[in-house]
């Protein structure tokens, strides 16, 4: 059920891409984002694809299961498909149907925009794959350092993100718990009336705001008895470093990036 | 009333997280039975009994309510399972949610379109029934109660569903003396008006008070299955799996090692002092009964 749910969820390995410093994969995750707003031609998509796939393939996760990754967010892909097929409506129409008119820039259009979605998705997934959720808030923590000029302490911001990451599983399961405690109390999460099963979902929201809170107020208590006292004096575990692997994934990266700029 | 055949269970099939839980389960439980399920954390108790109100479906085998088999059932069909079954899970005083007492309990019954007057009486019987009385606590915030009141008006919660079968897991778990005697002594009298009832359990004190059969289970399969007197014959392989005896067989236990010939499997302290004085008096000392 819900643990089965792939986004956000790290799995262990060693391959190429989860040896990678994690502020240099958030950067490269950037970059390759915003590189993805210039394509234009099926060439570019193409070149991208296989940028994708190589990443894909360092990562030694499964191409399978990556794209189950998008399931959770196929509504969102196929909306955003529809959504730029009717609404464009200057161009070519190849396509007229009680008054709905489908032009070819359309459709186009909507094929890029649900692929962005769908490599935007895939990519940001293979960084939470491969980079454990302590990695990804210390990189945060480094990378967010201008924030100090604000006078916000990027250490706070990353605790909370690690602290948040931390119990995304915890309350997962916690709720899959309720809803099946509730369910077995005969409670309907299943019927076809979206209404019924809306108001049916405060029998699961309630206790699980009671525990959240209760969860918080203890981790608050655990974390002030063992003097946690915030940013400044703090040292750390593990200091990462960047070695020749990050260089190269730089360079790499940067080819692909051209290439697909000049042939956008 | 519940047969269990050949179940296997993996949990996040298909995916790098895949856990076998259960494999192979065979279990027979019969009308009016009271089962106690022992078995270290891990061995697969809580996923096994969540296969008994279909909330969870085999991966491979059957489980048969009243010789239907619970995963040929469609969605609405299956939720009328949950009636017949009623299924308290851990700490189920987390489940609390209603604004009062009776709105919580009310909610299974309403959930099977029950009139308001069922619903006021379910109620007022599931109250009565786990010693809380309805004038008191019906209006009252589940919230503002007592850990042990809660936990009775969780119970009460399944209780007003009027299921034919009662499935508990560590029912006990987290309450103070007199809560936990509370339970029990409920659990029994439930059991003497002819409810099923399966209770999952760490503590074998209440095993060994309440089950006619215990099932011990290891690594998602069943290990040992028998009467209190057979599974507890069986000391050291316990020991392996990090389970204790009871308290009385297992000071009879500690005597007969240290050369005490004395019978093992007795359950109650009157019964264990005859036996501990009996073998007294055979090695030959002076002990006046």
């Amino acid at each position: 059920m819900l643990s089965n749910f792939p986004i956000g969820q790290y799995i262990p390995g060693s391959s190429l891409i989860h040896r990678l410093d994690a502020r240099i994969k958030i950067i490269l995750l950037l970059g390759a984002l915003i590189i993805l707003f210039w394509a234009r031609s099926f060439t570019s998509y193409t070149i991208y694809f296989f940028y994708l796939l190589l990443t894909v393939i360092f990562s030694s996760i499964s191409f399978r299961y990556l794209i189950r990754t998008l399931k959770p967010l196929l509504f969102l892909i196929l909306l955003t498909f529809f959504i730029n097929l009717i609404f464009t409506t200057s161009g070519k129409v190849i396509l007229e149907w009680k008054g709905i008119k489908i032009t070819k820039e359309g459709l186009v259009m909507g094929m890029q925009m649900s692929m962005r979605l769908i490599f935007l998705i895939l990519f940001s997934s293979l960084l939470t794959l491969t980079t454990s959720p302590l990695e990804i808030a210390d990189a945060l923590e480094y990378l967010l350092f201008p924030l100090k000029f604000l006078g916000i302490s990027s250490f706070e911001i990353a605790m909370m993100i690690t602290i948040a990451i931390r119990f995304i599983p915890t309350l997962l399961e916690e709720t899959e718990r309720i809803i099946k405690a509730q369910m077995s109390r005969g409670a309907d999460f299943e019927s076809r009336n979206i209404l019924k099963r809306i108001y049916n979902m405060v029998p699961v929201l309630v206790p699980l705001f009671v525990s959240a809170f209760r969860r918080a107020d203890d981790l608050a208590f655990a974390m002030e008895s063992r003097c946690y006292r915030g940013g400044e004096f703090r040292t750390k575990l593990r200091i990462a470093k960047i070695r020749a692997i990050d260089f190269q994934a730089i360079l790499i990266s940067l080819f692909f990036w051209v290439l697909v700029v000049f042939l956008r | 009333m519940l047969q269990v055949e050949d179940l296997h269970y993996t949990y996040c099939k298909d995916t790098p997280f895949a856990v076998k839980a259960l494999s192979g389960i065979n279990l027979n439980i019969k009308r009016g039975e009271f089962i106690g399920i022992i078995g270290q954390t891990g061995s697969g108790k809580s996923t096994l009994i969540q296969h008994f109100n279909g909330l969870l479906l085999p991966t491979k085998g059957r489980v048969l309510l009243v010789g239907v088999d619970l995963a040929r059932l469609k969605g609405q069909e299956r939720r009328y399972i949950r009636k017949k079954v009623g299924l308290v899970f851990q700490y189920p005083e987390y489940q609390l949610f209603g604004e009062t007492v009776f709105e919580d309990i009310a909610f299974g019954p309403r959930n099977f379109y029950m009139s308001e007057k069922e619903i006021t009486k379910c109620v007022e019987e599931a109250l009565d029934m786990v010693g809380l009385s309805f004038k008191q606590f019906s209006s009252r915030s589940p919230f503002s109660l007592s850990g042990g009141e809660k936990r009775r008006v969780a119970l009460a919660g399944i209780l007003a569903m009027k299921p034919q079968m009662l499935v508990l897991d560590e029912p006990t778990a987290g309450l103070d003396i007199e809560g936990k005697e509370r339970i029990t002594s409920l659990l029994k009298e439930f059991h003497s008006r002819g409810v099923t009832i399966v209770m999952v359990t760490h503590n074998m004190e209440d095993v060994a008070l309440l089950a006619d059969r215990i099932i011990v289970l290891a690594g998602g399969s069943i290990l040992l299955e028998g009467t209190k007197e057979e599974v507890f014959s069986k000391p050291s392989l316990l020991e392996e799996l990090g389970l204790e005896l009871p308290q009385i067989p297992r000071v009879l236990y500690l005597l007969k090692k240290n050369n005490f010939f004395v019978q093992t499997s007795l359950f109650s302290v009157e019964e264990a002092k005859e036996e501990i004085l009996n073998c007294l008096n055979r090695r030959g000392d002076k002990f006046v009964k």
